[in-house]
């Protein structure tokens, strides 16, 4: 049995740093043109990764100039924490080149599977929610946090299968995974609500399953509605029900740190910003209403 | 579960097969509205979309030869033939050259593979490890001596690349070029560098002579100066070309270090 308190690292309190846009290459001029006041970006990990070929050139050398003026956070796509196949060292050491480079504020990818025996599959795909993947997950994370010598955030994943033999939700492996890891939360509200659609299950009860001392950074995005069911595209603007679960979050885990994504057909900067302001407003209001919370450590 | 999702006909394959149905769709739950074929289509669906996309933005210049459509059914077939091992979707294309070569689309347009090795290797240059640029101080105390026996290094980023078409200028213009241009097209024997600029960091692709592919080639497998040197016809060009070519070289950031070798 690995001693699970051996995860234990320094922590900080996380400021109060209001609503960071993601940094998209569509943006490089205007951003670095116009300087805005976005108090924080965050970043694809694997866009300044580099490839097999290297790690160099213009990609890095943006983030770096980027990086001299807003704080990063650095966000990844193929960690695949809960694939059943070995963590790939290889990638877990340019992680690190690249946080110990950039120096970002924290670190966090996904609660799934991107891949199996060796292939990628280049997608977020959900897991069953077992004791089995609760135990495999908190392993894993352990060995990320150990590696990276910091605490990570893991993303609920939005999701179109559920499997049949689950023994409990997803809030539940979530919280269970997070408290036995001792990782935090990284809490994408429209993640959840796609679920909720796609699964047929309250988003509230979600966020009321998560603890508030958990989550250290929320997402919102938009998705596709396709009648049926949602598609977590992120290529529209935040939508309505989407908007209402990310007041009662804020009303639930206080003014934690905000992030827009918006990945496909990217609209021009200050249509962008204008959501970011949307966010800000509706955390302002339910900030009015919800008790004080305790500074969130990372 | 991957082959459902990595086969164009993964999920109608699970549809259809007894045995694949129990194994692969009696986990996935479903609701009236949605069945477990869609759900997982959606990620059968996802899977080409989101490759063929990344794999599109690396091969641009093929994509726009042969057109959306074509790029995507050629994407396609790649992928069933090549899955992405790869933890980075950017390292997925290194296999599309050679596969080029094996498909009937070359009789329509026999550059293609050359094509898509030229923008393989460009891509590659974008993501090389950045290196010192040469240390001029380094350059000035060599003593003439030491120099035949020297070794030039050459940039992380530097590619060469031999063809029988002009494929720089259609990878120049991002394959936005006419049928009737394309047409024109006449074979001859081609040698390209490939490189990083050192300053805006943008990849060059000059023409160069062959001379200067075989100096380079041969600087970039090791050879000593002198070694090198040998390929070069007359005196009058080893003394005057070499040092032109070594000059922009080393300003252009392709030289980077040059080792001498102890006596």
């Amino acid at each position: 049995m690995r001693d699970r308190s051996e995860n234990r690292y320094r922590q900080k309190a996380i400021a109060p740093l209001g609503v960071g846009l993601g940094l998209r290459t569509v943006h490089y001029d205007h951003i670095l043109k116009h300087k805005p006041k976005v108090p924080w970006f965050e970043v694809i990990s694997e866009n300044y990764m580099g490839t097999l070929a290297g790690s160099g050139g213009r990609a890095i050398q943006i983030l770096e100039q980027f990086r001299k003026d807003y704080p990063i956070v650095m966000h990844g796509v193929s960690l695949s924490i809960g694939s059943k196949d070995p963590l790939d060292k290889a990638y877990l050491k340019k992680l690190k080149n690249l946080a110990a480079r950039i120096e970002p504020m924290w670190v966090s990818d996904h609660l799934c599977w991107t891949g199996v025996q060796g292939q990628n599959l280049h997608d977020l795909l959900p897991l069953p929610y077992t004791k089995e993947t609760i135990s495999h997950l908190v392993d894993h994370i352990q060995e990320v946090q150990n590696f990276l010598g910091r605490r990570i955030l893991m993303e609920n994943v939005s999701s179109y299968v559920s499997y049949e033999h689950s023994e409990m939700t997803e809030w539940e492996c979530l919280t269970d995974v997070a408290n036995k890891a001792d990782c935090m939360i990284l809490l994408d509200v429209n993640n959840i609500h796609v679920s909720a659609v796609n699964h047929k299950f309250n988003g509230i009860d979600f966020l009321n399953g998560i603890p508030k001392n958990r989550v250290g950074q929320f997402h919102l995005a938009g998705y596709s509605d396709m009648g049926t069911h949602l598609i977590d595209t992120h290529d529209h603007p935040v939508s309505d029900p989407v908007w209402t679960l990310y007041e009662a979050a804020v009303e639930r885990f206080g003014a934690v740190p905000t992030l827009i994504e918006w990945d496909d057909h990217i609209p021009a900067f200050p249509r962008l910003w204008q959501e970011a302001k949307h966010a800000e407003r509706i955390q302002k209001k339910a900030l009015s209403r919800a008790e004080p919370k305790s500074p969130v450590l990372i | 579960m991957r082959r459902v999702l990595t086969h164009p006909n993964g999920v109608g394959a699970a549809l259809v097969k007894p045995h694949a149905q129990k194994k692969y769709l009696a986990v996935i739950g479903e609701t009236p509205e949605v069945s477990r074929q869609t759900r997982l289509s959606i990620y059968g669906n996802g899977y080409f979309w989101r490759i063929i996309d990344a794999v599109g933005a690396t091969f641009s210049s093929v994509r726009n030869i042969i057109g959306a459509d074509e790029f995507h059914d050629l994407a396609r077939a790649y992928l069933v033939k090549h899955p992405s091992i790869y933890k980075s979707i950017d390292d997925i294309g290194g296999h599309l050259a050679g596969f080029l070569k094996t498909l009937a689309l070359t009789k329509r347009f026999p550059f293609l593979p050359d094509l898509a090795a030229i923008e393989w290797a460009a891509h590659q240059s974008f993501f090389a490890d950045d290196a010192p640029l040469l240390d001029m101080k380094k350059l000035k105390n060599i003593k003439p001596a030491d120099w035949p026996t020297a070794k030039i290094k050459l940039d992380g980023s530097v590619k060469l690349l031999a063809s029988q078409w002009p494929v720089n200028e259609i990878w120049k213009d991002d394959g936005e070029w006419s049928k009737p241009r394309l047409k024109r097209l006449k074979k001859s024997p081609q040698f390209f560098l490939i490189y990083r600029n050192a300053s805006d960091k943008f990849v060059r692709i000059p023409k160069i002579d062959s001379i200067r592919y075989q100096l380079l080639s041969r600087l970039a497998a090791g050879h000593t100066l002198e070694q090198t040197l040998a390929r070069l016809p007359t005196t009058a060009e080893k003394a005057g070309s070499f040092q032109s070519w070594f000059q922009e070289w080393v300003e252009d950031g392709v030289i980077r270090d040059i080792q001498i070798q102890p006596r």
